[in-house]
């Protein structure tokens, strides 16, 4: 019997009488184990005193996601999910007014980093292959979003720890770092 | 994302443009580019009833000399002024305007009319001492650049008037420099500052400087002109002088920059190099 044979069958209700026609089966896959993709990101960001803007100079990404299947794909990933986390970091913010209406509507007000803004990342592997799938392989679209937003972040902050300043919240806009170097030079917290 | 519906024609001539834009009344508005007007109109800020194309409009771009100064068509695309080097502070300023795809279809005369203070030619036009000619259906009339701009997004363009050509003294012993600081590259101005300079032997005989997006209207920082005219153009004396550059001004506050720091900026612009290095841009050129 062909799977078109079963197929018809089931839906022209061929079916045994007090039955539905159609074929229906559900079944729960239960991991024993998870995979766990990691890695590790490092960066230099210039930070100028003068008008708090931060630039990211230069980024190191090496991440493990297991058996690379392609190597292309997934460096275009770790790419994307690193802009993704400097425009968390340095760029990007929902802001209300007091009204409740969305000032960053458009994408002139909710900044994304363009190529402009960034350097050429430097990213390598090292292969750990997982243990529970037969391909050994492991998950890492979001592996450059997780690690690049504290490590810009820690960056701007270490350039500014000199000062004293030990914890700000994203985005670290021009102006913000800026308000941060102020107050620190007061003797304030901002 | 979508426009409020409009009438869109694309004359042959001028007089049929100017036609169309008072037969449409105030509801009329020029597209010479469009890369100002359309975003507004895609986010319902602004709804013309009638769109007056000027592309098809023959002799309205072009640079050429005029009177030892510049006469550049209204229809001059962005890029062209980026790749005339021998407009000086304009073409500088034209090359920081957002990105490539802007540049190539943006115009001087559509920057110009729109009146955006955040916008980088004002203030550049200011400086160059230029004006504009405009043409309506009662003739043709010069508006000089202190008289154009009259507040945010209001020109001292007729609502039936159309800017032809831009009109700039030469600067030609002028050294120039634009700096713009904005959050990304492509972004408006949070502060530009636009300067020309002019030596003789090693004293600064006359200096320009224009502010963008530190009021309703591009400015002149004139504490900053009086300040360094008939000075050595010594790194001192343009810092010095550069503390006056927010003098006067009541720069609008946005999301990214209070007023404070817009002032804080622009005096750091005035002083500040091209390549970021604490120097001068006045006297680097």
């Amino acid at each position: 019997m062909t799977l078109a044979e079963v197929a018809g069958a089931a839906y022209l209700n061929m079916v045994p009488e007090g039955m539905d026609p159609g074929l229906e089966e559900t079944t729960f896959h239960d991991p024993d184990n998870f995979v766990f993709p990691f890695g590790a990101h490092a960066c230099v960001v210039d930070v100028d005193p003068e008008t708090g803007k931060a630039r990211v100079v230069r980024y190191v990404a090496v991440d493990d996601c297991g058996n690379a299947i392609n190597p292309l794909i997934i460096d275009g990933q770790v790419h994307g999910g690193i802009v993704h986390a400097i425009g968390q970091a340095l760029y990007e913010r929902v802001a209300y007014d007091e009204d409740g209406q969305l000032v960053t509507g458009t994408f002139v007000d909710y900044a994304l980093p363009t190529a402009a803004e960034l350097p050429s990342f430097e990213t390598d592997r090292t292969v750990t292959p997982s243990p529970v799938n037969s391909l050994g392989a492991k998950g890492v679209g979001e592996a450059g979003t997780i690690a690049a937003s504290p490590a810009v972040t820690n960056a701007v902050i270490d350039a500014l720890r000199p000062l004293g300043v030990n914890y700000m919240n994203m985005p670290l806009s021009p102006m913000r770092v800026w308000e941060e170097i102020q107050s620190a030079n007061r003797g304030v917290p901002a | 994302m979508i426009p409020a519906e409009f009438d869109y024609v694309a004359p042959d001539t001028l007089d049929d443009a100017i036609a169309a834009l008072k037969g449409g009344g105030d509801d009329a508005k020029l597209l010479a580019g469009g890369h100002s007007l359309l975003p507004l109109m895609k986010l319902r800020l602004a709804a013309p009833t009638l769109l007056v194309d000027l592309r098809k409009v023959p002799g309205l771009d072009g640079i050429s000399r005029d009177n030892g100064g510049w006469r550049i068509g209204a229809m001059t695309r962005h890029a062209d002024l980026e790749h005339a080097p021998e407009l000086g502070v304009l073409s500088a300023a034209a090359g920081t305007i957002a990105d490539p795809q802007v540049r190539n279809r943006g115009t001087i005369g559509g920057s110009l009319a729109h009146g955006d203070p955040a916008s980088d030619l004002p203030a550049v036009l200011l400086i160059a001492d230029g004006s504009v000619t405009v043409r309506g259906p009662g003739g043709e009339r010069s508006i000089a650049a202190g008289d154009l701009f009259q507040d945010y997004l209001e020109t001292a363009v007729g609502a039936d008037e159309v800017i032809t050509s831009v009109e700039t003294t030469g600067l030609d012993e002028y050294g120039f420099g634009y700096q713009k600081f904005n959050r990304r590259s492509e972004d408006w101005a949070m502060v530009g500052v636009a300067a020309v300079v002019k030596r003789v032997v090693n004293v600064i005989e006359d200096v320009r400087v224009g502010l963008t997006n530190m009021g309703n209207v591009p400015l002149r920082a004139t504490a900053v002109e009086e300040a360094l005219r008939g000075q050595p153009p010594t790194p001192e004396a343009i810092a010095a002088a550069a503390e006056n550059a927010a003098e006067g001004t009541d720069p609008p506050a946005d999301l990214n920059a209070s007023a404070e720091y817009k002032r804080h900026l622009a005096r750091g612009a005035d002083a500040t190099g091209a390549d970021g290095r604490r120097r001068v841009v006045m006297i680097s050129a």
